[in-house]
């Protein structure tokens, strides 16, 4: 009956001390959060204890909660501080961490986008291609990085990212869009040797 | 629309977050616009090597974990958490120990100010003592110190009688008595407004 009450009605619980409600709210934000925490930061090791820094945040927070905005939004505001917090705290282990950090994500990415066909080349080419995505994500700034992670990867609308960022949707466009710009620049050569591949993978599938 | 408008819009075009008008509008533009259409291209392709990367999963004692941080957390004393959010928090920190630091160097330059006065005020009272203001403010007890020689025609007796008082003060005190024109500058001599007693004391020589 909880799993499926809205995201208000079980915070409101929440607030009373119901921690079977709490629990329902963390099975259903548990893995956007720490997508979300994970993509930003890009250290896999810290990304699942900044999710619990959260959703503690939010346990603590939660006598103060009012039903004015969205839940969902209230809980990227807090992921986006300690997000935030983190890196600023990090900064001079960041350098060295980032790269291990890296190395560590595309190791467990590698299990997820394993090829059926068990080509280990393909599965090499295709590895190098994502770390050098993840790599050029995580070297934007603060801002266009939150704004491009917002509402590529966890679908959150303009203005939901507005309200996160505390900024005017014009201003989440226009961070979007260097997001972008800054991004070809960086990947040039990944986009043109998925150009180069896509014909001859294309022309490998006719007959 | 120009072209800037356009191509801030095209993650919202891409992902169907525009309204119809704008859609409409922002199609017709890229139809009619090579630039902004090879940069439409440009943003499709980043957009698709973004999809590549991949969603990581929560591990399996995640809830377990968290269990055990809430049940510490409502253990803990509601001071204790407070004390910690402090602490934990820089900003907080860092304003708390500004506010401190601002207010003891606030307290200490008034307590500074109030031994400098209690300083003032034992000068004062040598003042009285060795060259006579005070109680008795007449121009006859103004020593030659204040007063210019030339205009007083009693300057060698004032002089004598300066030279006796000066005998009479203990080191401790001359370095007060020597440096008395500098002493004049202080707030708290302006009480015994020595510049009327001048004034009053020139005429009385003029007329002499």
């Amino acid at each position: 009956m909880a799993g499926h009450a809205p995201d208000v009605e079980l915070m409101l619980k929440v607030k009373h001390g119901d921690r079977d409600a709490f629990s329902v709210l963390v099975q259903r934000y548990r893995k956007p959060l720490m997508n979300f925490i994970y993509r930003f930061t890009a250290n896999l090791a810290e990304s699942e204890d900044l999710t619990h820094d959260v959703f503690l945040k939010v346990f603590q927070s939660a006598p103060k909660y009012e039903p004015k905005a969205s839940l969902c939004t209230w809980l990227y505001r807090i992921a986006t501080n300690a997000a935030l917090n983190h890196l600023r705290d990090r900064i001079p282990q960041l350098s060295c961490s980032l790269e291990d950090d890296l190395e560590e994500g595309s190791n467990h990415t590698r299990n997820e986008i394993r090829d059926p066909r068990g080509l280990i080349e393909d599965e090499l080419i295709e590895q190098e291609r994502v770390d050098q995505i993840r790599k050029a994500v995580a070297g934007l700034p603060e801002n266009q990085r939150l704004a491009l992670i917002l509402t590529k990867y966890q679908e959150l609308s303009l203005k939901e990212t507005a309200e996160v960022l505390k900024c005017s949707e014009a201003a989440v466009k226009s961070l979007i869009f260097r997001a972008y710009s800054t991004l070809r620049e960086k990947l040039i050569a990944v986009v043109e040797s998925s150009e180069l591949s896509a014909p001859s993978q294309s022309a490998k599938m006719r007959p | 629309m120009n072209c800037q408008r356009v191509q801030e819009n095209f993650w919202g075009y891409q992902h169907n977050h525009l309204s119809v008008d704008l859609r409409l509008e922002t199609s017709h533009h890229l139809k009619a616009c090579p630039s902004c259409a090879e940069k439409f291209e440009r943003f499709k392709q980043v957009d698709i090597e973004l999809d590549r990367l991949g969603e990581i999963e929560p591990s399996p004692y995640f809830d377990q974990k968290l269990n055990a941080r809430l049940d510490g957390l409502e253990k803990q004393p509601r001071w204790l958490g407070a004390v910690m959010f402090w602490l934990k928090d820089r900003y907080a920190l860092s304003f708390v120990l500004l506010l401190i630091t601002t207010v003891s160097a606030w307290v200490g330059f008034r307590h500074h100010q109030a031994q400098k006065l209690n300083s003032m005020e034992e000068v004062l009272k040598v003042q009285e003592k060795y060259l006579g203001y005070g109680e008795k403010s007449s121009a006859q007890t103004i020593p030659s110190l204040v007063m210019e020689p030339s205009l007083t025609p009693d300057a060698g007796t004032d002089l004598e009688s300066t030279s006796n008082d000066e005998e009479a003060i203990p080191e401790g005190d001359l370095a007060v008595v020597e440096n008395y024109e500098l002493l004049q500058n202080y707030d708290f001599l302006r009480k015994f407004d020595f510049a009327d007693q001048q004034a009053r004391t020139r005429p009385r020589a003029k007329a002499n």
